[in-house]
């Protein structure tokens, strides 16, 4: 994930009585992605996606017509004023959403600046009745300082319509970062705000989503994310300057054309074509509102993945349960490299089997090998230490045993097939060949040599999760200090040889 | 080349340590002797078998120890390694030291007519020695005051290899027309030991030298 520097999003309500075109427009959106940064702050990755996020919940949901959201990316602060005017003056509403980089002053813009009191000036220019700001930024908390900044606080706006007035939710108080996922492909605020548009948020479940409700859900969700991400702690803030009676609906996730219902668990919703993600639903009981298409549903357990996918057709109401047919261990998840899956699995293998003649001295011995792997996204590492029981050879007068003890490194890759894993991989390995002379009437020898093998594996499909069982085939070549000398004093220094030989074991493998 | 050569360079890299030995290491020799074979009327037949060399100690049975010569080509030379200690029989002249064992051999050579790997005295035949030479195993050394210092001089412990003083025209195994003569210096060089074949019928005998009173090797009739 990556924090952004001050990224600022505003979201504005304006409702005018003046007869404009787009006067007749209740709402109108004005969804700013911004992933240019100025001298001296690193580009953000998911700020336009964000503003395309936000403006496909309001189209769907929130009452904004296509042809009244307008989605800005990368634009300079000339662009946002001459949009603002002329798709703002006379809405009755205006939201108006921006994501990427600002300071407690201005907008950042590559390669120009949007000043608050420009922008507020050119958003109360509309006339609209009622603006929501939304704020995707870092420190953006300071944009609520004015009034005092709320945290978590029930509000209502009491107003049979739309009320008047001017509603403003940051992402993050003003000391702290807004943070990016690569994962999620957008940020933590604006992710959970889009889902809880969609129908997350709706607690008392009677299809609207308020103002009091999205603000409460995208806190607490954002709150929870952030802690666990490790990046720092966001608390979203906000500001209201309202008048009139009842709540504020944002939107209505029963004007959906789809639907899916969640039980217990953390899923996600991603577009199976695109692979975007629309949501992160952790509600039990929960809904949202989506548009017809084919969705890919997955659900995180504590060992594994549920999958599935589903085509949400016009009126089709879905329990997400329903569509979990796939089960998917950590250790596939990892190498399917899926962005809501885990990017980090790991084994620990118990081998045993037997290694091969070298040479003469060094027979074919039982070998026995414990490891540990990580498993990454493209390739797997394991690090083991290997032993052989003694083998014995007779010299014309003397009884040797030789042991063998190694410390290796195996990089593999595997291929995951419906039923079994193919892996191929190579390693390396630290030998220590010990030979000793039954009766002691020679000192024992000792030489360090190395060992590097290619394998070939085929492991079965995890067994109540997290097990595995495999054959595992090596072709080793060895390269340690020997000699065919006689006498003793014929050995001295020896010469490098190099042996091939192979190895054949099975495998347990515990997964986790 | 180079990269053979890298690649010898590491590989050597990777091995280190003490080099580990095959089947034919056979260990740490304590005694090394050897020399010309000299075939004094030598004729060998054919029938008579494989000829082999080992060391026979006085006193002790032909079938103790395997302390085998390694006869060169031609028939020509004779080299022996020595690893351990002679058999516990070969002492018979521990009675003339203080303490330890104290044993005498010879190097002979037999035809191994059933090819059996050892010597057998029914069947196996004598075809010469190392008339000139004995090996002298003392496992404690030979002091002044022991009655061996007499013959053998100051011993250290381990293997040597003593000469007759006086050379010696007698075969080796007739005691009867060899009277003992001269002593035992040790030898200047164990790698020069002289194996001394015959060949006439009716004459093999198995060698029985002993110290007597004269402290001569050779056995009073």
């Amino acid at each position: 994930m990556r924090a952004s520097a001050p990224i600022f999003a505003l979201a504005v309500f304006a409702v005018s009585a003046s007869s404009t075109a787009f006067a007749e427009e209740v709402r109108v959106g004005i969804f700013v992605g911004s992933n240019g940064a100025p001298d001296g702050r690193t580009p953000l990755s998911h700020a336009e996606a964000d503003a395309a996020r936000m403006r496909d919940a309001f189209v769907e949901l929130g009452g904004i017509a296509p042809n009244a959201a307008h989605v800005l990316r990368a634009p300079d602060a000339t662009q946002i004023l001459a949009m603002i005017d002329h798709a703002g003056r006379g809405a009755k509403m205006l939201v108006f959403y921006y994501s990427g980089h600002a300071d407690e002053r201005a907008l950042l813009l590559e390669g120009s600046q949007l000043s608050f009191a420009e922008l507020t000036e050119a958003l109360e220019a509309t006339g609209a009745q009622l603006s929501l700001h939304i704020v995707d930024a870092c420190r953006s908390g300071a944009l609520t300082r004015e009034k005092g900044a709320y945290l978590g606080e029930r509000f209502t706006v009491d107003t049979e319509s739309y009320g008047e007035g001017k509603v403003v939710i940051t992402s993050s108080a003003e000391w702290e970062d807004s943070l990016e996922s690569d994962r999620l492909g957008g940020s933590f605020f604006t992710l959970h705000m889009a889902t809880g548009l969609r129908g997350a948020a709706d607690q008392d479940g009677d299809g609207r989503v308020t103002l009091d409700e999205a603000y409460r859900y995208v806190y607490g969700r954002t709150v929870q994310s952030t802690l666990a991400s490790g990046g720092g702690v966001q608390h979203p803030t906000f500001r209201y300057d309202l008048s009139g009676r009842g709540d504020l609906t944002l939107t209505w996730p029963t004007r959906a054309r789809g639907v899916l219902r969640f039980g217990d668990g953390d899923y996600a919703v991603t577009e199976a074509v695109s692979g975007r993600l629309v949501a992160e639903v952790a509600t039990s009981g929960a809904s949202i509102g989506v548009a017809p298409g084919r969705y890919q549903i997955v659900r995180r357990a504590r060992d594994a993945l549920f999958s599935g996918q589903v085509e949400i057709t016009p009126g089709a109401d879905v329990r997400a349960e329903d569509v979990l047919e796939e089960r998917t261990t950590y250790a596939r998840l990892v190498r399917k490299g899926r962005p809501t899956g885990p990017v980090l699995a790991h084994a620990i293998r118990l081998q045993a089997g037997l290694r091969g003649r070298i040479a003469s001295g060094l027979e074919a011995a039982p070998l026995f090998r414990v490891g540990y792997e990580v498993a990454l996204p493209w390739l797997s590492t394991m690090a083991y230490v290997a032993a052989t029981t003694p083998a014995g050879f007779e010299t014309p007068r003397l009884s040797y045993r030789t042991q063998e003890l190694g410390f290796g490194l195996l990089v593999s890759r595997a291929i995951d097939f419906r039923y079994v894993t193919l892996r191929g991989g190579l390693a390396a390995e630290l030998v220590r060949l010990h030979q000793a002379e039954v009766r002691a009437r020679e000192p024992d020898r000792t030489s360090w040599g190395g060992a590097f093998s290619a394998q070939v594996a085929l492991e079965s499909v995890p067994i109540a999760d997290v097990l595995t069982a495999a054959i595992v085939t090596e072709a080793a070549l060895y390269a340690y200090n020997a000699s065919e000398a006689a006498v003793t004093p014929d050995l001295e220094g020896g010469s490098v040889a190099t042996r091939p030989t192979y190895r054949a074991l099975l495998a347990l493998g515990y997964q986790f | 080349m180079m990269r053979r050569a890298l690649w010898m360079l590491g590989l050597g890299l990777v091995a280190c340590g003490d080099p580990l030995v095959t089947e034919r290491f056979e260990g740490t020799p304590t005694f090394e002797l050897g020399g010309a074979i000299v075939q004094a009327n030598a004729r060998i037949p054919a029938s008579h078998g494989t000829a082999s060399a080992r060391l026979f100690w006085i006193g002790a049975s032909p079938d103790d120890g395997e302390q085998v010569a390694t006869l060169g080509a031609g028939f020509a030379e004779f080299s022996m390694t020595l690893f351990d200690p002679p058999p516990a029989s070969a002492a018979a002249f521990s009675d003339r030291v203080d303490r330890g064992a104290l044993g005498i051999g010879v190097i002979a050579v037999y035809a191994d007519t059933d090819d059996d790997g050892r010597f057998d005295p029914d069947q196996d035949r004598l075809l010469g020695a190392s008339a000139q030479h004995v090996v002298v195993h003392s496992s404690e050394g030979v002091g002044v005051d022991d009655p061996a210092y007499d013959v053998l001089g100051a011993v250290a412990p381990g293997y040597h290899v003593y000469e007759h003083d006086t050379p010696s025209a007698c075969r080796f195994v007739d005691a009867a027309a060899c009277p003992p003569e001269g002593g035992l210096v040790l030898a200047d060089d164990a790698r020069n030991v002289t194996l001394t074949l015959w060949m006439e019928p009716g004459e093999v005998r198995v060698p029985a030298p002993a110290i007597d009173g004269d402290n001569s090797i050779w056995a009073q009739p």
